[in-house]
C-alpha cells in the first residue's frame, strides 16, 4: 500500500514542475549570492575605511558613502542624546552643533581631529583628551561684577552685528582686552582658538545659547561641559565612520 | 564463493538496510537533526580541546602596529607624528614617520617591560601616576557641574573656618604634675583642689610666677609662651587643651583641665581671634573649594565602590 502511494506521488511531479523548482532555486541562489557579495564588499569597505589614512578618505567616495551608510545608526545610539537627533546641538547641555559649517571648537574639523575627540573626549579625564581649558566662571567667582558682565555681553552683541548699547559695549571691549583678559583664549580678533576649544565669538554661533541672557549666564557661571571618551565603548571602525560622517556634514561647502 | 566475499555481501546488505531505515519516511524527521547535532557536538568538542590559536600575525585595521599583540592606534600615531614634527601628517616624510613609529614601538616595549617587572607595584611614581590618572577620569563629571550662587553661599557658611584669617594667641600652659619625680606623692584629687585655688588666685590678680611657686606648678613645655598662630598652638597643646584655649580672651584663666600628666591651667596673655572673611571677598576660593569638595566626593564614592567589590584581607593585628 505504501509503495503504491509513493508511486502515485511520484507520478504527480511532472517535468513542468521541475522548471518552477529550478526557477525558485535560481532566485534563492541569486539572492544568496547578492547577499554574500554585499557582505564581502562591506567588510572590505569597513577594513579600507580604517586602513586609509584619515586625510585621504575624502578622495575615496566609496569609503565616504560607506561611512555615511553606517554612521547614522551609531550616532543615534550614542551621540544624539546630547547633540540632538538633527545634530544641531543642545544649548541646555552645552553640546555644540556638529553640522556647523563655520567652526569646530577643537581642531580643524578634519577626520583625524574629529576621530581623536570621539576616541578620547573633551575634559573626560583621559590623558589624551582635551583637558586643559575651560571657560572661567567670571561672575560666580567674583572676578567680574554683574554690571561688568552685562557690558561684556553688549560688546559681544556689537561683535556679532546685533543690537547693542554703545556705551556698555565700549566698557565691555575694555574688559575684553583688560580686566577679564578674554583675548587670551578667544584671540585679539575674538575669532577663537581651536587649540584650546575657545569658540569664535564673531559668527553668532553660541553653544550655550545666544540670547543676551544665555551669554550672560555663560560668562557668569563659566562653561565646563564634558564629552566622554568613546575608546573601548565603540569600535575603531564605528569611531572612524562617525568621524567621516561629521567631517562630511560639517565641512564648508565650496562656493 | 569464498567466506570473505559472502561476509562482505551480508555486511553491504545490512548497511544498506540501516541507511534505508534511517532515510525511510518515519525516521526522516529525526535523521537530519540528529546528524546536525552530532556534527555540532563534534565541532564544539574540537574547538574546546584543541590547542589555543596562535597569536595573530595580522595587524587589525585602525592599528598602526601590534607590539606583542598590544595595539598602537593609527590615530595616536598620526597625532604623535604631527606633535613631534609640527606639520600635517600628510606632509611628513616617510623617514620621519618611520622614526616616530619606531619611537612609539620602543615606548610600548618599555611599558610592557615595566608591567612585566610590576612597576605599578614597586615604583611610587608609577603608582601615583596611575592613581592620579584614574582619579582624573572619576573627577571629570563632577567638575562639569556649575554651582549656583545659593549652593556656593551654603558651602561657604558650612566651611567658614576655611575662609578665616588665622588667629594668634600668647598662652601659658602650667601643670601640677601628678606622680613622677616632680610630685611623687601628689594625687589627682589633691592636685584638682590645689589647681582650683590657684585659678582663684590668678583670677584675683596674683602673679603667675607666685602662684606657680606656691602650688608647685611647672611650665608644661608644650607652648613657647610667645605669640603663635592658632594652628601651631593647636599642634602644641593638643586638641583637648586647644579647645579650652581658643575660648579664652586676653587675661583669661582657664578652669583646671585634667590630663594624663596632671592638672593643667591655661593663662591667656593675648588673643587675636580669627577674622572670618566676607563671602564676597572670597568667592573665588569658595568656588574652588566647592569644586574640590565635589572632586573629593567623586573620588570617595569611587573608592567605596572599589572597596565594596574588592576582597581585602588584613593580617592579624593590622588596622586601617
Amino acid at each position: 500500500m505504501a509503495q503504491s502511494a509513493a508511486g502515485s506521488e511520484l507520478k504527480l511531479i511532472k517535468p513542468r514542475h521541475y522548471r518552477r523548482w529550478f526557477l525558485l532555486l535560481a532566485i534563492v541562489l541569486a539572492l544568496g549570492g547578492f547577499a554574500i557579495a554585499r557582505a564581502v564588499t562591506r567588510a572590505r569597505l569597513a577594513r579600507e575605511l580604517l586602513t586609509t589614512f584619515p586625510y585621504a578618505i575624502d578622495q575615496h567616495p566609496e569609503l565616504v558613502r560607506y561611512a555615511l551608510s553606517v554612521a547614522p545608526v551609531i550616532y543615534h545610539a550614542n551621540c544624539a542624546s546630547c547633540h540632538g537627533a538633527d545634530m544641531k546641538g543642545e544649548t541646555k547641555l552645552g553640546a555644540p552643533a556638529l553640522i556647523d559649517k563655520q567652526t569646530w571648537l577643537y581642531g580643524d574639523g578634519s577626520v583625524a581631529e574629529i576621530e581623536r575627540i570621539i576616541l578620547y573626549g573633551i575634559r573626560s579625564g583621559n590623558g589624551e583628551a582635551h583637558n586643559v581649558t575651560e571657560m572661567t566662571a567670571f561672575g560666580i567667582t567674583g572676578q567680574l561684577t554683574p554690571d561688568e558682565i552685562t557690558d561684556a555681553v553688549q560688546y559681544l552683541m556689537e561683535l556679532n552685528n546685533r543690537p547693542y548699547n554703545q556705551e556698555a559695549a565700549d566698557a565691555g571691549q575694555n574688559l575684553f582686552f583688560g580686566k577679564a583678559a578674554c583675548f587670551d583664549c578667544h584671540g585679539m580678533d575674538a575669532h577663537g582658538d581651536t587649540n584650546y576649544g575657545a569658540p569664535n565669538l564673531t559668527i553668532n554661533v553660541w553653544n550655550n545659547g545666544g540670547t543676551p541672557q544665555d551669554i550672560y549666564h555663560s560668562i557668569y557661571y563659566g562653561v565646563h561641559h564634558i564629552c566622554p571618551a568613546w575608546y573601548n565603548k565603540l569600535t575603531l571602525g564605528q569611531i572612524r565612520a562617525l568621524a567621516v560622517m561629521l567631517h562630511v556634514l560639517s565641512k564648508p561647502t565650496s562656493t | 564463493m569464498s567466506t570473505t566475499s559472502k561476509t562482505a555481501r551480508v555486511a553491504r546488505k545490512s548497511s544498506r538496510g540501516v541507511i534505508a531505515t534511517f532515510v525511510s519516511a518515519e525516521f526522516r524527521g529525526v535523521t537530519l537533526p540528529a546528524a546536525a547535532a552530532i556534527i555540532g557536538v563534534t565541532l564544539a568538542g574540537w574547538s574546546l580541546f584543541r590547542a589555543s590559536a596562535p597569536p595573530t600575525k595580522i595587524v587589525p585595521p585602525g592599528v598602526a602596529a601590534l607590539v606583542n599583540q598590544r595595539p598602537i592606534l593609527t590615530s595616536d600615531y598620526i597625532s604623535e607624528a604631527e606633535t613631534e614634527v609640527s606639520i600635517p601628517f600628510e606632509q611628513i616624510p616617510d623617514d620621519q614617520r618611520a622614526k616616530v613609529l619606531r619611537g612609539m614601538i620602543d615606548q610600548e616595549l618599555l611599558v610592557q617591560r615595566a608591567l612585566a617587572l610590576d612597576l605599578p607595584e614597586t615604583t611610587i611614581e608609577v603608582r601615583t601616576a596611575l592613581a592620579d590618572g584614574l582619579n582624573a577620569q572619576v573627577d571629570a563629571p563632577a567638575l562639569a557641574v556649575s554651582p549656583t550662587d545659593d549652593q556656593l553661599r551654603a558651602y561657604y557658611f558650612a566651611h567658614r573656618a576655611a575662609y578665616a584669617s588665622e588667629g594668634t594667641m600668647t598662652v601659658h600652659d602650667i601643670v601640677l604634675k601628678v606622680g613622677g619625680y616632680q610630685n611623687v606623692d601628689q594625687d589627682f584629687g589633691q592636685a584638682e583642689a590645689d589647681a582650683e585655688e590657684a585659678v582663684y588666685k590668678l583670677r584675683s590678680g596674683e602673679s603667675l610666677a607666685d602662684v606657680m611657686e606656691h602650688y608647685g606648678f611647672v611650665d608644661s613645655g608644650r607652648v613657647q609662651n610667645d605669640t603663635e598662630f592658632d594652628f601651631a598652638a593647636k599642634i602644641h597643646l593638643g586638641d583637648k587643651l586647644y579647645a579650652v584655649a581658643e575660648t579664652l580672651k586676653d587675661g583669661d584663666v582657664s578652669d583646671p583641665v585634667e590630663m594624663d600628666d596632671g592638672v593643667h591651667v591655661l593663662v591667656m596673655d593675648n588673643r587675636a581671634m580669627p577674622h572670618y572673611s566676607d563671602y564676597e571677598a572670597v568667592r573665588a576660593q569658595v568656588y574652588n573649594g566647592y569644586r574640590d569638595a565635589l572632586r573629593a566626593q567623586a573620588e570617595a564614592a569611587n573608592l567605596a565602590y572599589l572597596r565594596a567589590n574588592a576582597t581585602i584581607l588584613l593580617a592579624p593585628g593590622m588596622k586601617e
